[in-house]
């Protein structure tokens, strides 16, 4: 009976059931930030209102906390959820394996050891803060262009690659480069303590240049891999139905390859290595839009960002300062291993 | 041996309109160890047979266009790597061997896909009509929201053969379309594939295993040994040659069909 009850469920959910989803999705993301934004402070909500009202010039204290760390701070969680959890959609749906996820595929590495390589060389210092940025994103470029020649070379033919064997590249790239990353930290001598919580992930303080950096390229980076969605969805089952379907595959593989290095090398920049996002939301939004799988980016940039905020709410209650990575890994890691085995017990 | 008379004396087929798929010279990057030239035209259907690895996937790969290495690949008198690939896939459709498919899908939007290529060209009606019309032949209106993952391979293959059918081009390649079909669909569908032929002209070139069906509808078999072309001709003299033997290493047991002028082959048994 369990398959055949499914369809009926699917046809009354129909295709009203991703815009439910999405509504509930920005509700619950304009919640978590007004509670991002409010959270933690001595003064009452009317204090945090005047706060607001006063504008980012005021000289009061909570005025400045407010327009110089809160609302820097939620911002950039968004971005870097958004952009993490979309990059990992795509990549998914690009490589045909729901492991892809830029983080385990060595595209957050290649970003760490570029903006890692900036600081230590100097570059930051000399030309300036937009140089981190570029560098990282060099760098996240760097390896998932390495990645898919790789895989296209493995592959006999062009058009048919194989799956795990892009995945396989990308681990092991991951390490070598996460290897040369620690190295490059290790020779560099900075302070050791504030890199390592880099490393690990955090939402750092962002003044408002190096925060509107951030949001143009996260809105171009999301703007190119939402618009095609539609073909990344065709690439799902495979290049050769692709190729039949007349499918320019090499053009939809470069702009995702760019606008995944491009949103990850700054968030990456930014933020760190924030892991788990970008395999998790997808992971979770996939079954439930089933009969609407273009829907996939536009819902996982919706959940990420609501997630990484969730996360990010999450490390200022504790009272202890902890980075947003690891509470990513440590609720990320946990949620997905029970969904894994409630998926594997039914 | 009492192997019929050898096809050797036969002249090759040679069509009288122009072919809408020609190959001069080909040459495949892999699995044929021949330069091929073949031309087909349209309202054709076209068998290929051949043991296991003997290179007939590979040929429908590289009459896709992909596994394409040299020589003049042409649909319709234009050459296919220069055909913008929108316009391409409107002429020409190519269902591989067991695609990779993404579990999560609905059959309804598998199918869809095939009206990729006409998106912004046919109105929105006469892609529904199609659909429609296709789910309806094959029998799918009741499958239409399940989910890949929970179909037999049986539907998986028919829910594939009906995203072809919508695409809705002239030339359709399929790659052993009938493997995991019970015997009744394997006909059913290919009434379907014969009618595309006779009704709307389309040259259908198809990858299969089972002799007598191949035999029964279609218009030439093209039988490959080793990655080499052994024979094209008509079902009615290839069945009864000693190619079949030739290419199987077998010899067959021939009996005459009852209601049809072709001979077909039974099983030999213990």
């Amino acid at each position: 009976m369990s398959t055949h009850d499914r369809p009926s469920i699917n046809h009354e959910l129909g295709s009203s059931f991703p815009n439910k989803l999405r509504f509930f999705g920005i509700l619950g993301l304009v919640i978590s930030s007004v509670f991002g934004l409010f959270l933690g402070s001595e003064s009452t909500l009317l204090e945090n209102l005047r706060a607001l009202w006063a504008g980012p010039f005021s000289q009061e204290t909570s005025t400045v906390i407010m327009w110089w760390i809160r609302i820097p701070q939620v911002l950039t969680t968004l971005c870097a959820g958004a952009v993490l959890a979309t990059s990992g959609a795509a990549m998914q749906n690009l490589m045909r394996n729901e492991l892809a996820d830029p983080y385990l595929i060595g595209i957050a590495a290649g970003g760490g050891l570029g903006a890692a390589l900036a600081i230590s060389l100097g570059l930051v210092d000399m030309i300036g803060l937009p140089s981190l940025a570029f560098c990282s994103f060099l760098g996240a470029l760097g390896s998932s262009i390495w990645i898919d020649l790789k895989a296209r070379k493995l592959s006999i033919n062009r058009l048919t690659d194989d799956p795990s064997l892009l995945v396989l590249t990308g681990v092991a790239l991951n390490l070598f480069l996460s290897a040369l990353l620690t190295l490059t930290i290790a020779l560099s001598g900075e302070r050791l303590g504030s890199i390592w919580r880099w490393l690990i992930g955090h939402i750092s303080i962002l003044n408002w240049f190096e925060l509107s950096i951030l949001l143009v390229i996260s809105v171009i980076s999301l703007n190119l891999l939402i618009a095609q969605s539609k073909t990344l969805e065709l690439l799902a089952n495979g290049p050769e139905l692709a190729w039949s379907l007349g499918l320019n595959i090499q053009k939809v593989r470069n702009t995702t390859l760019i606008a995944c290095s491009l949103g990850v090398g700054v968030v990456v920049s930014y933020c760190g290595i924030i892991g788990f996002i970008g395999l998790l939301i997808p992971h979770f939004i996939r079954p439930l839009i089933q009969g609407n799988s273009d829907k996939l980016l536009e819902l996982s940039m919706i959940f990420g960002a609501w997630a990484l905020l969730l996360c990010h709410i999450c490390s200022m209650i504790i009272p202890v300062e902890v980075p947003i990575g690891v509470i990513t890994g440590v609720i990320g890691g946990a949620t997905f291993l029970m969904t894994l085995h409630r998926q594997n017990l039914s | 041996m009492t192997a019929p008379k050898s096809l050797s004396t036969h002249p090759p087929f040679k069509p009288s309109s122009p072919p809408i798929l020609n190959l001069q010279d080909v040459q495949a990057v892999f699995g044929l160890n021949q330069r091929l030239n073949l031309s087909f035209k349209a309202g054709q259907f076209i068998s290929l047979l051949g043991l296991n690895g003997s290179g007939k996937s590979s040929l429908l790969k590289l009459m896709s266009g992909l596994n394409y290495h040299s020589g003049l690949l042409q649909i319709h008198n234009q050459k296919l790597h220069s055909l913008p690939a929108l316009e391409r896939a409107r002429l020409l459709s190519y269902l591989p061997q067991d695609p990779p498919l993404s579990q999560h899908w609905t059959v309804q939007e598998l199918v869809k896909q095939g009206l990729y290529p006409h998106l912004g060209i046919k109105k929105s009606i006469e892609c529904d009509k199609i659909v429609h019309q296709v789910c309806t032949q094959l029998h799918l209106n009741n499958l239409l929201n399940r989910p890949l993952a929970h179909l037999s391979g049986g539907e998986r293959q028919k829910v594939l053969v009906a995203r072809l059918l919508v695409q809705n081009t002239q030339i359709i390649l399929l790659d052993e379309p009938l493997s995991a079909l019970d015997w009744p669909k394997q006909e059913a569908v290919l009434q379907i594939l014969k009618q595309q032929c006779t009704k709307n002209n389309a040259l259908v070139i198809m990858a299969i295993h089972d002799l007598n069906l191949a035999a029964l509808y279609s218009d030439q078999l093209l039988i490959l040994k080793e990655g080499k072309v052994l024979a094209h001709d008509t079902p009615k003299t290839l069945m009864n040659s000693s190619h079949i033997e030739n290419c199987f290493n077998l010899k067959p047991l021939i009996v005459p069909h009852p209601q049809h002028s072709i001979h077909q082959i039974l099983p030999w048994g213990l």
